[in-house]
């Protein structure tokens, strides 16, 4: 009888979180499939396909690398805003919020005005950044640093001085306090920076055509190119839809190997009261 | 305070039918910024105060697919638009535009030299162009897109719109084919010479603004551009220069969708935004050139040089085919796509 009511809460649950995703994955996988298996044996179509299949590398490639470019820097202005003043801490939060003001397109034309003084001397390496991959990176990187610094801010703010100063009296040097305490507080933290940058980063396609001149292709680029050259609104969204897929796919991944690492770890629930004196 | 309410809640109402009374027009022109507030004041706001019409000036990317779902659902907000000269071709075959009630008179209208006249559907408006600009600080005055190829005695990053549309045509005039001889394109042909640039393109530009920011900072020397966009930028006009020889002009269209409302004050309003006076006042503040040769009688002179349509640019530079372009672009940008990636 209790077996039958928990089958039952659960299903409670899990009707109206499943109910919506079947919906979605019909309307977006069917599309999809269909597409697949209309798509012509044409030379050139299979090279298309190829190329998008390269920018959807791209994407994921550049979103993941600038995540974590994000995450170091925020991470850095997170712990030391942790470790500094109040007063201190206020003036990196406000320098963290001030690009946020900024319009998006406005940060990017600042970055190639930035960019277009080093184009000759010793320093041409850095104009060189423009229309190349690493620019792109370095750009998505700075630009998804206050999300990454807010984000992992909340980590750093449960570090309390006590925490270091027990570990000092115990022995531990300021490293070993730091991997020991201060790292797998603030880690799950630092993991949800990255994730939400990267989920940021696959929708770009303004930094890489802006920065990246047109010589690092997003799959937002495909999309963009897809609806104003050709006006072809079908093919546009297959790519996107193709994009989703690409990342629903490891998400789904991870989420069955947390619930089923969750389910082992977790101890069997202790039977009700009532239950146990029963079985008494 | 309840009489008060009463009597303001009649006003309101009062108002509200005052203003639906009004006739309205809603006018969309290709593209934001300084093009459209250049209609708003050479076209709509006259228009609005001659004939005490509530005027509302929109702009559109030119999504086809967007006009499209407006005239298939019935609901169409928009009384006049304005179309490039491919997407009046498919509207008209597509049975997308409403006729205007009656056709432009020749007496205020009359095409430019090899300019298709006004229909019942549509009225051509303006040409828009790709020049050849360039940092006449940084490399010689080229003359023509052979130049452009020529990286020996022209050197310097290039960039080229990422797409082949104008972008073909420019190869094949740098390889040698005659202007009026340039259609049906010979697609082979220019993607072997674009090969042979491709190595010194450093940026692939998709919005205008692109371009003339990047000869601005330096990031390139030579660029086809928008020649509107430059005249929009009082930086770009005095530093840059471009070059008519071999320029690709665009045209595009007035129309009226399917299904708008009033069609009769429409068709008025595109009358009246065609008639040389209110075009030159348009044209001089973007440089784009009126296709109604009588307009450009009443252009001021130091502007006049500026318009793709003045005759002396006319004469050198090339219509782009949107006939050939409308049959083939699916199959060329598909090929264009496979070439930028470098297979």
């Amino acid at each position: 009888m209790a077996q039958w009511k928990l089958t039952l809460r659960r299903a409670a649950f899990t009707v109206p979180v499943a109910g919506p995703l079947v919906v979605c994955a019909l309307l977006y996988v069917l599309p999809l499939v269909t597409w697949l298996f209309n798509l012509p044996a044409n030379h050139s179509r299979v090279h298309v396909s190829r190329i998008y299949l390269a920018q959807i590398g791209t994407t994921l490639s550049m979103s993941l690398g600038s995540a974590i470019g994000a995450a170091l820097l925020g991470g850095c202005v997170a712990f030391l805003a942790a470790f500094s003043r109040p007063r201190t801490t206020r003036m990196l939060a406000f320098f963290m919020t001030l690009p946020l003001l900024v319009g998006f397109v406005a940060r990017n034309y600042s970055w190639i005005g930035l960019l277009s003084h080093f184009y000759a001397g010793p320093l041409a390496f850095i104009g060189r950044l423009q229309d190349s991959a690493v620019g792109v990176l370095v750009v998505m990187s700075v630009v998804f640093t206050p999300f990454a610094y807010f984000i992992i801010s909340q980590g750093t703010m449960r570090l309390q001085p006590e925490y270091f100063a027990s570990a000092r009296t115990l022995g531990a040097t300021d490293a070993r306090a730091f991997c020991v305490i201060a790292l797998p507080l603030v880690l799950p933290s630092v993991g949800i920076a990255i994730g939400t940058t990267f989920i940021l980063g696959l929708g770009y396609f303004i930094t890489p055509q802006l920065i990246g001149g047109g010589n690092v292709p997003f799959i937002g680029n495909g999309v963009v190119r897809l609806l104003n050259d050709l006006g072809d609104v079908a093919a546009a969204s297959r790519l996107a839809i193709a994009l989703l897929l690409t990342v629903l796919l490891p998400i789904a991944l991870v989420a069955v190997v947390v619930y089923v690492r969750g389910r082992r770890k977790t101890p069997r629930r202790p039977q009700p009261a009532a239950a146990q004196e029963a079985q008494a | 305070m309840k009489r008060a309410l009463i009597v303001l809640g009649l006003l309101l109402i009062f108002a509200a039918v005052l203003q639906s009374a009004a006739p309205e027009l809603t006018i969309v022109s290709y593209g934001s910024g300084a093009y459209q507030e250049s209609h708003k004041r050479a076209f709509v706001e006259p228009f609005g105060r001659q004939t005490s019409t509530k005027m509302t000036s929109l702009s559109w990317g030119a999504e086809y697919g967007h006009l499209q779902e407006m005239v298939r659902s019935g609901r169409v907000p928009w009384n006049v638009v304005e179309v490039t000269a491919a997407q009046y071709a498919r509207g008209v075959g597509e049975k997308l535009f409403a006729p205007l009630t009656s056709t432009v008179p020749t007496s205020t209208y009359q095409p430019i030299p090899g300019s298709p006249a006004p229909t019942q559907f549509g009225v051509p408006n303006v040409y828009w162009s790709t020049v050849l600009a360039y940092r006449s600080d940084a490399v010689k005055k080229p003359r023509s897109w052979s130049n452009f190829w020529d990286t020996k005695n022209f050197p310097g990053p290039r960039a080229l719109y990422d797409s082949p549309r104008g972008t073909l045509e420019f190869a094949l005039l740098a390889d040698g084919v005659p202007r009026d001889r340039l259609y049906p394109l010979d697609v082979n042909r220019a993607f072997r010479k674009l090969n042979q640039i491709r190595p010194s393109v450093r940026l692939w530009w998709q919005d205008g603004t692109e371009p003339v920011n990047a000869l601005l900072t330096g990031r390139v020397v030579m660029t086809p551009a928008w020649s509107g966009r430059i005249f929009a930028s009082p930086q770009a006009r005095k530093e840059l220069r471009y070059s008519w020889d071999g320029a690709a002009h665009e045209l595009d269209y007035w129309v009226i969708p399917k299904g708008a409302a009033n069609v009769p004050l429409a068709t008025r309003f595109i009358h009246f935004a065609s008639m040389p006076a209110p075009m030159a006042v348009q044209a001089s503040s973007t440089a784009y050139g009126p296709a109604n040769n009588l307009a450009l009688a009443q252009v001021p002179k130091n502007i006049l040089p500026e318009l793709p349509t003045a005759p002396s640019n006319w004469r050198i530079s090339f219509v782009v085919d949107s006939a050939w372009w409308a049959a083939h672009e699916q199959e060329v940008q598909e090929r264009w796509t496979v070439w930028r990636s470098g297979s």
